[in-house]
């Protein structure tokens, strides 16, 4: 009975015990599926998530800045640069004492000490007061060092401090751009100091060692308007900037260079570490080198700025092209302009008038006139041409400056005589004059690679009536700037050859397109004008002040009436020389326009002819351009041969 | 058969092994390099930025306007008048 009784109690346990262990068996099983499930889910499906959370916390990609390009004469001396400067940036929070209790005090002490390997734990507490007490006099002096350095007035950061404890707006903001442009060299004194709230960051400015001379070519570089000031937490990518006016904005994508990226390590106040790896390596800007001759941009600078202010003028220009390449070697402009200097970016300051203003060439143009009409045989050489002081044509009077008579073609040219062009041109159908002022290049954009060149305005020649084709012989009716005069001379220098134009340096191994010269006049036509137009300089002539000694000098001067909003105005006038050098092989074209002239004289003879002088002496002795008149300059004859080092 | 199958999975696995064992050093000496050419290319940047310095102040040095002034000013030099002026030629 028993026997039975226990076999009963065994099945009925066994019973119990398969019941709970299934239950418990289940429970397990549920539980290791939920687990399994759970780590598949981190590491299988979601584990890019959490990969990328993982790295946000400890990795970081940061930019890598690309070095702007720099902009160099042709010589290769810069005109912009950019170089390093260094931002000191402070955290008033930190760099204030007063709401630091002694213990917290103590605790900043101990990490500098702890940094500079000094003894910093088990310290007694007189130690430890005596620690804070020299921190306090470190700090105050580190404070009084930096403030001289900067050449901030003294307590100047004290106040800064202050008003952060006050200014609840200030207060949220723990950076404080204390001082900028600061040189490297000054920098490392501040970091030397050692004071822990002061972080010193690095950016990029440009800077252009020639300042004004050729502050109108190379223009300047600025951020683009943004929101935000200064003294908000610095944005890196604030630190860029781009071209805004000039040669900087032209040739923005060629300077500008690409950035590039790199992983770093960060600690937990997300100080970079270390670096992991290049996602990109930076990609910095060309250099560019422009036709400029910085020695001829001095000269052309200093002497037109001498004119402007001794004429009382409102503004002026000058171009200097190379009579066999078209290069343009100088271009300067007064008004001046420095880029360093933000407060001088206004428009009317840098704009490069020598290449975006245009103004009526007035008799410069006579040249052409006369050079045309001797290749169409409108004319001969041995034309006699009888002007009384007047001419009438229709309604219209043509005057001279007075009664010249009758003249030959080198007299027409000598005198500047309106009247003689104007019966040229009356031989000449409209059409021939109108396509050759546009193979000279009027109206048409000179293409020097300038941003922002204007093409001057040409009017149809259907249009024209008598009068018009008389004026427009001239040099009204049309208006041109100095640029596109240069490169019309050109054609007159070069035996009849018109020069492209190019800002930058003509390289013979570089493979940039260059337009071919063309042909305008004829090779003798071309010479022979050249010889009219050294009588311009001559003592009969309108510009003897325009005679280079030891130089034979071809020119033409132009004085043309402004026009106004109620047509031409009486008493303001542009003075125009326009001249190349030797006249028998021109080395250098030059165009100089003065705006305005308001200390009594205005013609181009008296006004812009002695700029010509001076520049183009200046210009021959530093191109070591051999004198090819010889006797209008005193000789001194040496046995030694000079031999250039 | 088994054993050499045994054999066979074995030497792979030890393949499997040694080829891990190969990515990890091959990736940890290129962070060894990589951080000796981070290295050299800020000793590079540091170079390049005192060379653009440098330029920067030849160029301010040799500003002719700077030259003038002080030839001018401190030195009192005056620039010779037209007559003055003499053309050297060897004979």
């Amino acid at each position: 009975m028993n026997v039975f009784h226990a076999k009963k109690m065994t099945a009925a346990a066994k019973d119990d015990f398969t019941a709970r262990r299934r239950f418990l068996t289940a429970i397990m099983l549920a539980g290791m599926c939920v687990l399994i499930s759970r780590a598949f889910f981190l590491q299988v499906l979601d584990k890019q998530h959490y990969i990328e959370i993982g790295e946000a916390k400890q990795v970081s990609v940061v930019e890598l800045p690309a070095h702007r390009g720099m902009i160099k004469d042709r010589n290769g001396n810069p005109l912009a640069v950019s170089t390093v400067v260094e931002t000191i940036v402070i955290d008033p929070s930190a760099l204030g004492s007063e709401q630091l209790t002694e213990h917290e005090l103590f605790l900043i002490r101990q990490r500098e000490l702890k940094k500079r390997k000094e003894q910093h734990s088990k310290l007694t507490g007189e130690q430890q007061a005596a620690e804070v007490s020299k921190y306090k006099i470190e700090k105050a002096n580190g404070i009084a060092s930096m403030e001289t350095l900067l050449q901030l007035p003294k307590g100047h950061i004290a106040k800064l401090v202050k008003e952060h404890a006050i200014n609840k707006n200030f207060k949220d903001n723990h950076f404080y751009v204390l001082a900028k442009n600061i040189d490297p060299e000054r920098a490392t004194q501040i970091k030397s100091l050692g004071l822990l709230a002061v972080t010193i960051r690095q950016e990029s400015k440009r800077f252009y060692p020639t300042e004004s001379v050729s502050g109108h070519l190379v223009g300047f570089t600025g951020r683009p308007p943004k929101k935000g000031d200064d003294n908000k937490e610095m944005d890196r990518k604030d630190d860029i900037d781009i071209g805004l006016a000039g040669m900087e904005a032209g040739y923005e994508q060629r300077l500008k260079g690409t950035p590039g990226k790199k992983k770093v390590l960060l600690d937990g106040q997300r100080r970079i570490i270390d670096d992991i790896e290049s996602v990109q390596a930076p990609i910095d800007g060309q250099d560019i080198e422009l036709s400029i001759d910085q020695r001829l941009q001095y000269l052309a600078y200093r002497e037109l700025q001498r004119a402007v202010t001794a004429n009382h003028a409102k503004a002026g220009t000058m171009v200097i092209l190379d009579a066999k390449t078209g290069e343009i070697l100088a271009c300067a402009n007064q008004p001046q302009f420095n880029p360093n200097n933000r407060s001088e970016l206004q428009e009317n300051l840098y704009r490069n008038r020598a290449i975006t203003e245009v103004f009526e060439p007035g008799s410069t143009v006579k040249p052409f006139i006369v050079a045309a009409a001797l290749d169409g045989h409108y004319i001969s050489y041995n034309d006699i041409f009888h002007t009384h002081g007047t001419f009438q044509i229709g309604n219209h009077t043509v005057r001279d400056t007075s009664n010249h008579g009758s003249m030959d073609l080198t007299g027409v040219i000598k005198h500047s005589s309106n009247i003689a062009v104007s019966q040229m041109a009356l031989r000449m159908p409209p059409q021939y004059q109108h396509s050759t002022y546009q193979r000279l290049g009027f109206g048409i954009k000179p293409g020097s690679g300038f941003e922002g060149e204007v093409r001057g305005k040409l009017s149809d020649y259907h249009h024209w009536k008598d009068f018009d084709r008389a004026v427009h012989a001239f040099g009204y009716g049309f208006n041109t700037s100095a640029l596109q005069l240069a490169r019309a001379y050109t054609a007159l220098a070069n035996d009849g050859m018109l020069h492209s134009v190019s800002i930058l340096k003509r390289d013979d191994n570089d493979d940039t397109y260059i337009e071919p010269p063309v042909r305008v006049f004829s090779p003798q036509t071309a010479r022979n004008v050249r010889a009219m137009m050294e009588h311009v300089v001559s003592k009969e002539g309108t510009a003897p002040e325009a005679r280079v000694d030891g130089y034979t000098v071809a020119g033409k001067t132009g004085t043309a009436k402004k026009a106004g909003a109620h047509g031409y105005t009486e008493n303001s006038y542009f003075s125009v020389f326009a001249g190349m050098i030797p006249a028998k092989n021109p080395r250098l074209i030059a165009v100089v326009m003065i705006d305005e002239p308001h200390a009594g004289e205005y013609y181009g003879g008296k006004v812009a002819a002695p700029v010509f002088a001076r520049v183009m002496a200046g210009a021959m002795r530093i191109l070591a351009v051999t004198p090819d008149k010889q006797e209008t300059m005193p000789v001194l004859l040496t046995q030694n041969h000079y031999t250039k080092p | 058969m088994m054993v050499w199958r045994i054999c066979l999975v074995g030497c792979l696995m030890l393949v499997v092994l040694g080829s891990a064992m190969a990515v990890i050093y091959s990736q940890y000496r290129y962070r060894l390099l990589f951080l000796e050419i981070q290295k050299q290319k800020k000793g590079l940047d540091q170079s390049n930025v005192e060379w653009r310095q440098l330029q920067l102040d030849v160029t301010t040095l040799t500003d002719q306007n700077k030259i003038e002034r002080n030839a001018v000013d401190k030195l009192k030099l005056v620039m010779p008048s037209r007559e003055n002026i003499i053309y050297v030629k060897p004979k």
